[in-house]
């Protein structure tokens, strides 16, 4: 599946929308705010016993999975072309089983869950609460819509980091090394991305810029999030991921390069990549492949590395280094 | 005092009085005479907004007239936690919403939650955290103890 898919769930009290980006849709937020009704009246219409008076629409099949692990494995690897509705409530939903069907999986999820799948690579941008945004057109039905728990920030930050922190020591952190190469900012890794938090936490007193993989780093940002609260002068930035930013840089040159960067979505079958990241990382392999900016993610290719490929890249950040 | 084992990950509770879903222990085990009670009129309506008549009856200002099996799974947890103090209830069911009143659980009795996300208690606070001992009263050492946690994924 690809694309963008919008959802439209409506009783005669109730109205749900919903719009899906990728493969991996993450609900959560305050009690009460009507994610479990949301999966109760989808799972009660799948099994045709709302009657009229309750409409799914969309273009997509939807799913409710729910029951014991093994069933709900043998059901997911059945579906294909499918949104498949997970709730909290199911034990399933955090188990390593689970988690390698989702990952095998061509279709599209939704999970209602506070807490962190640490198995699973899913953005910061499709972690959503649900806001009761009043009556719908002036009718009785109370409107439900999707509000990003973490916002995008536009515009130029100034931040005066005295740290730059990556997730790890791949070819991002050589990037980043050497553009803090001359300045009084350290770059330093965090030894993976569950490290990011903790290291915040640990180091208060500096300001520190954590620049994560936006499009895997789904199930650490909330406590991201926290230590930054915490720690004030510290920030994180939530680029898709290194190669995204790459092919955004005007350093690589390709027919429909554009095209791609400018809605994702419409170009990553979901069956194919668990994450955009795997997507834009394939897609620079792909691009580069026996050119001399040929890439690899473990190691960076110097080529990419000359002052003015530096320099494109640099343009790229929204912060000051 | 409120306790709280961090769980994250996989890996599950193993207690025999462990409530994984409190939203289906609630089904199975409520009691009416539960709704007489001001403190759990009072949770419903700060996190509900809705109004118990009755314990048949509940006013839902989205969903009407309901019973109780129609709380949110926020409401009832804190409910259990409150009524069934020897219960060890999956406070991942509530909200960020629900956070004072499990505070104000855990000043009038003992109780002990699990948590697998890092809820959002206001200071200050007494709480002591199971995995490690310790007793905290600011949301920096919540956090420290939350990522001294290992992530189970077996």
């Amino acid at each position: 599946m690809k694309g963008s898919i919008k959802v439209v769930v409506s009783t005669k009290k109730l109205r749900y929308e919903l719009n899906l980006r990728r493969n991996i849709t993450i609900i959560q937020g305050d009690s009460a705010t009507g994610k479990t009704t949301l999966i109760q009246i989808l799972s009660d219409y799948q099994a045709g016993r709302t009657g009229p008076g309750t409409e799914v629409i969309s273009n997509k099949k939807c799913v409710v999975l729910s029951g014991d692990a093994e069933s709900a494995i043998i059901r997911l690897r059945s579906l294909a072309d499918t949104i498949v509705f997970v709730d909290e409530q199911e034990k399933f939903l955090y188990s390593k089983a689970f988690a390698e069907a989702v990952l095998d999986s061509a279709c599209y999820f939704v999970f209602v869950t506070r807490d962190g799948l640490n198995m699973l690579p899913y953005s910061v941008n499709e972690i959503y609460y649900l806001k009761n945004s009043g009556y719908y057109q002036n009718t009785k039905q109370v409107y439900n819509s999707m509000h990003q728990v973490y916002p995008n920030r536009e515009g130029l930050q100034k931040t005066e980091p005295t740290i730059l922190l990556t997730e790890d020591s791949n070819a991002g952190y050589e990037m980043y090394k050497n553009i803090c190469h001359g300045t009084k900012v350290i770059c330093n890794s965090a030894g993976g991305k569950s490290n990011v938090a903790k290291y915040i936490l640990n180091n208060r007193d500096e300001r520190i810029l954590a620049i994560v993989d936006g499009a895997a780093f789904g199930a650490d940002m909330q406590s991201v999030v926290h230590a930054l609260e915490i720690s004030k002068g510290s920030y994180v930035w939530t680029p898709e991921s290194f190669e995204y930013l790459i092919l955004k840089s005007d350093i690589i040159q390709a027919k429909g390069l554009n095209n791609i960067m400018e809605s994702p979505e419409d170009f990553i079958e979901s069956g194919k990549y668990c994450s955009w990241e795997r997507f834009f990382t394939g897609l620079l392999e792909e691009l580069t492949k026996n050119t001399p900016y040929a890439y690899s993610k473990k190691k960076l290719n110097p080529n990419y590395l000359t002052r003015g490929n530096i320099d494109k890249f640099k343009k790229m950040i929204p912060y000051e280094i | 005092m409120l306790k709280i084992i961090f769980n994250r990950g996989a890996k599950d509770i193993e207690d025999a009085n462990y409530v994984f879903s409190p939203d289906t222990y609630f089904k199975y085990n409520y009691e009416d005479e539960w709704f007489e009670d001001e403190l759990v009129k009072e949770m419903v309506q700060d996190v509900d907004r809705s109004t118990v008549e009755s314990a048949h009856s509940i006013s839902s200002p989205v969903l009407g007239i309901i019973a109780p099996e129609r709380l949110s799974g926020g409401v009832k947890a804190l409910i259990i936690m409150y009524k069934e103090p020897n219960l060890i209830v999956n406070a991942s069911a509530c909200g960020n919403n629900c956070a004072k009143w499990i505070l104000e659980i855990g000043k009038r009795q003992d109780i002990t939650i699990r948590l697998g996300y890092e809820m959002e208690f206001e200071e200050p606070f007494d709480i002591c955290i199971v995995n490690s001992g310790t007793v905290i009263h600011n949301y920096l050492d919540f956090l420290k103890e939350f990522q001294e946690v290992e992530i189970f994924e077996g």
